[in-house]
């Protein structure tokens, strides 16, 4: 629009375009920063030096080892688990398996207590009848009766291979370490263009992501199930938390700012269920952001203030925490935009140069996370499900839309001071 | 005029729905199609065992057996026959010395299976491009190539072979000087390898370098408790961080964890109850004893007549002097790096796992690795 027919502004309106764009600014330097991040940990994957330290123990003293494994009406999915479990290559005397049956109303106890029945020296059921819901509350009551030196967590629904224990208990040869995290792979794939959407996101994540952060000794996140946890680490940061809605979230930074490491173990896979149905995403999206933000909220001021943090874990700590505050900020540096665009304000000298910006920025900044997708999918050896990579443009406006529903709802939560509820993920699979 | 716009407005629309949904065109087929669709193969069954091969060949020779009707403990004559799919076998007849084809003579090399059930001595240069099966002791020749070896009782691998892919002796595996060992080398009982061999991947209950192995002797001496700097970081009851490198003077005894990061220096003669872990290097003084784990993103280098415990893992390379004894029969343990040089006289109760190289060096000749760590 030419300056001369533009017509005069009042100070409200010109006020208006300054915090518009001062906003937008922000969230393209916040965006960049990320796509910086994602494309860093793209290339470190594809062309860096991978870390895979502890993998190659397979001869020690083992450590004892108690595998927890909470189910609350999980009868269609645990004695797939606890099948696989008895089956595990550990030594037995270090071994104790405790599913912990969380008053459930199906069928899940009786399946627990047959199990218990049949190998009673390894199978130490938990049957909860009181308590505070919630997973990370489970835990907690659940460590009150542990004694072994690590704890090793698995959802229901997943189903581990023989040598995963070992894999996951090794990295605890090392002092440092207060936590371990496998590798989640769906087994639902082929259920519908939803689950073969997660399945590319969760590759992304892991195969990718999570190494990323292990080669350049970031800080790896604990993800609440395939994965284990130093008994003394634990309870030296104050055990489970069961105020947060992602106490693996909540337990990462604690560790990180006790000192501890994570360590991120991309060869100990384990099968996991992903929602089948978009009304089950969108709660699980929501529960995640949620909790993540409520660490947020807890943890970034600690993690930067914080001595044993190192600088770069300081910076990955802070990016880790902000992930799911990205997307409101992406949609509100889109409002801006428009607005700005119909307040008549032109941010860049010529259309030809806006539209380069746009398209660049959308395609590297907005969603460079597809690129973490496209290399996971390659390193994996999948093939043609590579073709899928642009509906996932559905998955990140869906994911988006509920990132940001849910940070709205946790400051409305927190300001009425409402109690945060935890949704258990429906299961999908047919029961034994 | 009225047709026209109708008809502009409907191209409009319709290129303007091609040119968005062209590009999407690969997705939607696969989606229809469902061409990969498969869950990322998780094999369940991979539990780190590092006798896998061997045990699987095993059971594959047993069906052979009861295929051709073979029975170890009956004479039987020479013969030939098929294996897998194509791929023949050569079955040599008890106490019967092998003969080989006048092709497979000239050319040095052997294409099919051998099986023998009792003692089996091979020729030297040849190269087996298949299994080679003894049930008793196999004698393999000076300077040749097998793909893989087993034998229910014991190997012995002259000087200069190859085993490209593994080998297995249930008594005995003994490597010569010189010999390139490149897949897993295991036993039931012990593995022997000779200065100069390269390896890769080697488990048994006791794993000796060099012709002999003299146990270390921690002479009576005096330790004192050790206390700790100021500048420690207590992580949990037990383990000590320090941001910087730090030295244990000699003679001490450390009944906590430690971590470094910087270079971590025990004194000789020390005795650690905890795990160690530095982040550049670690290095064990002469006759220590460490109960715990020693861990490096960088170097391990452990000097003379030490004794340790648990596993070695190295992000970089580990060096290890002669004398030292690493895990016991009873308490066996893992050494792992990219790197590994073992030092003639050192004995190892459990694997050795060198992902990129590893190799046996006289005891006494400082390479340039050695010198390279020595130096820091």
């Amino acid at each position: 629009m030419p300056q001369s027919s533009r017509p005069e502004r009042t100070a409200t309106q010109q006020t208006l375009i300054t915090v518009l764009r001062v906003t937008l600014y922000i969230v393209v330097t916040t965006i960049f920063v990320y796509m910086a991040r994602h494309l860093l940990f793209t290339l470190n994957r594809l062309f860096g030096r991978q870390r895979h330290p502890y993998l190659d123990v397979d001869t020690a003293a083992w450590p004892s080892v108690t595998v927890l494994v909470p189910a609350h009406n999980e009868e269609k999915v645990i004695a797939h688990a606890l099948e696989a479990l008895v089956d595990v290559d550990y030594p037995r005397d270090q071994l104790r398996i405790m599913p912990i049956d969380d008053r459930s109303e199906d069928m899940t106890a009786e399946i627990i207590g047959q199990f218990a029945a049949q190998y009673s020296t390894l199978i130490h059921p938990y049957f909860r009848s009181e308590g505070k819901p919630g997973k990370a509350a489970v835990l907690k009551d659940a460590t009150k009766l542990i004694d072994s030196e690590i704890i090793v967590v698995f959802d229901a629904d997943y189903i581990p291979g023989r040598g995963l224990i070992k894999q996951l208990t090794a990295p605890f040869f090392d002092p440092e370490v207060g936590a371990v995290m496998g590798r989640v792979v769906p087994h639902n794939t082929g259920s519908n263009l939803l689950t073969r959407l997660l399945d590319m996101e969760r590759a992304g994540g892991y195969q990718v992501d999570q190494q990323a952060r292990m080669n350049l000794q970031l800080v790896p996140q604990y993800g609440g199930s395939v994965g284990g946890v130093r008994t003394q680490a634990l309870l030296a940061v104050g055990g489970w938390n069961d105020n947060a809605l992602a106490e693996d979230t909540d337990l990462t930074y604690r560790l990180l700012l006790h000192g501890y490491k994570t360590v991120y173990e991309n060869r100990s896979e384990c099968y996991e269920e992903v929602p089948e149905h978009w009304q089950e995403r969108n709660r699980q999206i929501m529960r995640w952001a949620k909790g993540h933000n409520q660490s947020a909220f807890r943890y970034a001021w600690r993690v930067i203030v914080s001595p044993r943090v190192g600088f770069l874990e300081r910076i990955d700590g802070l990016l880790l925490l902000g992930v799911y505050a990205v997307s409101p900020l992406l949609l509100i540096g889109w409002l801006c935009a428009i607005a700005l665009y119909y307040l008549g304000e032109q941010l860049l000298p010529n259309t030809l140069l806006a539209l380069t910006v746009m398209v660049a920025f959308s395609s590297i900044g907005n969603f460079a996370a597809f690129f973490e997708i496209g290399a996971a999918v390659h390193l994996d050896g999948s093939k043609r499900r590579i073709c899928l990579l642009p509906l996932n443009f559905l998955n990140f406006l869906i994911s988006l839309i509920n990132t940001s529903r849910a940070i709205v709802q946790l400051v409305f939560d927190t300001v009425l001071r409402q109690r945060l509820h935890w949704h258990k993920t429906k299961r999908f699979r047919n029961g034994r | 005029m009225v047709d026209d716009v109708v008809l502009w407005t409907v191209l409009l629309i319709g290129l303007t729905l091609g040119f968005f949904t062209l590009p999407l065109l690969p997705a939607f087929v696969e989606w229809y199609r469902k061409t990969d669709a498969e869950p990322l193969q998780v094999v369940r069954e991979r539990d780190t065992n590092v006798r896998q091969f061997a045990q699987s060949f095993r059971n594959q020779l047993l069906t052979l057996f009861a295929k051709y009707g073979i029975n170890p403990l009956q004479p039987l004559d020479s013969f030939q026959g098929f294996w897998r799919q194509d791929d023949t076998f050569y079955f040599i007849g008890p106490n019967r010395a092998p003969r080989f084809s006048a092709e497979e003579q000239a050319s040095r090399r052997v294409r099919q299976l051998v099986v023998s059930c009792s003692d089996l001595r091979l020729p030297d240069d040849m190269v087996f491009e298949q299994e080679v099966y003894a049930g008793g002791a196999l004698y393999c020749g000076q300077a040749s190539t097998f793909r893989a070896i087993y034998s229910d009782r014991r190997i012995e691998i002259a000087e200069d072979c190859a085993v490209a892919r593994w080998g297995h002796g249930t008594e005995l595996v003994r490597a010569a000087s010189r010999c390139r060992l490149l897949g897993r080398l295991t036993s039931d009982r012990r593995v022997i390898i000779g200065a100069g061999v390269q390896f890769e991947r080697m488990h048994a209950p006791v794993i000796v370098t060099g012709v002999e192995f003299q146990p270390p002797s921690f002479l009576p001496i005096r330790r004192e408790p050790w206390k700790p700097p100021a500048a420690g970081i207590t992580l949990d009851t037990g383990t000590l961080l320090f941001t910087d490198s730090i030295t244990i003077p000699a003679a001490q005894i450390v009944r906590d964890q430690l971590v470094s990061k910087g270079t971590l220096t025990i004194g000789e003669n020390s005795k650690m109850y905890g795990s160690l872990k530095a982040y550049r290097l670690l290095r064990i003084g002469r006759r220590s004893i460490v109960r715990g784990a020693l861990v490096c993103h960088g170097k391990i280098h452990i000097e003379e007549g030490c004794a340790i415990a648990g596993p070695i893992i190295a992000e970089d390379s580990v060096y290890i002097s002669s004398g030292c004894m690493i895990g016991t029969r009873t308490l066996q343990t893992t050494v792992t790096a990219p790197r590994i040089i073992l030092s003639t006289g050192v004995c190892l109760s459990g694997t050795v796992w060198a992902t990129r190289e590893g190799g046996v060096q006289l005891a006494g000749i400082a390479s340039d690795y050695s010198r390279s760590v020595a130096g820091g």
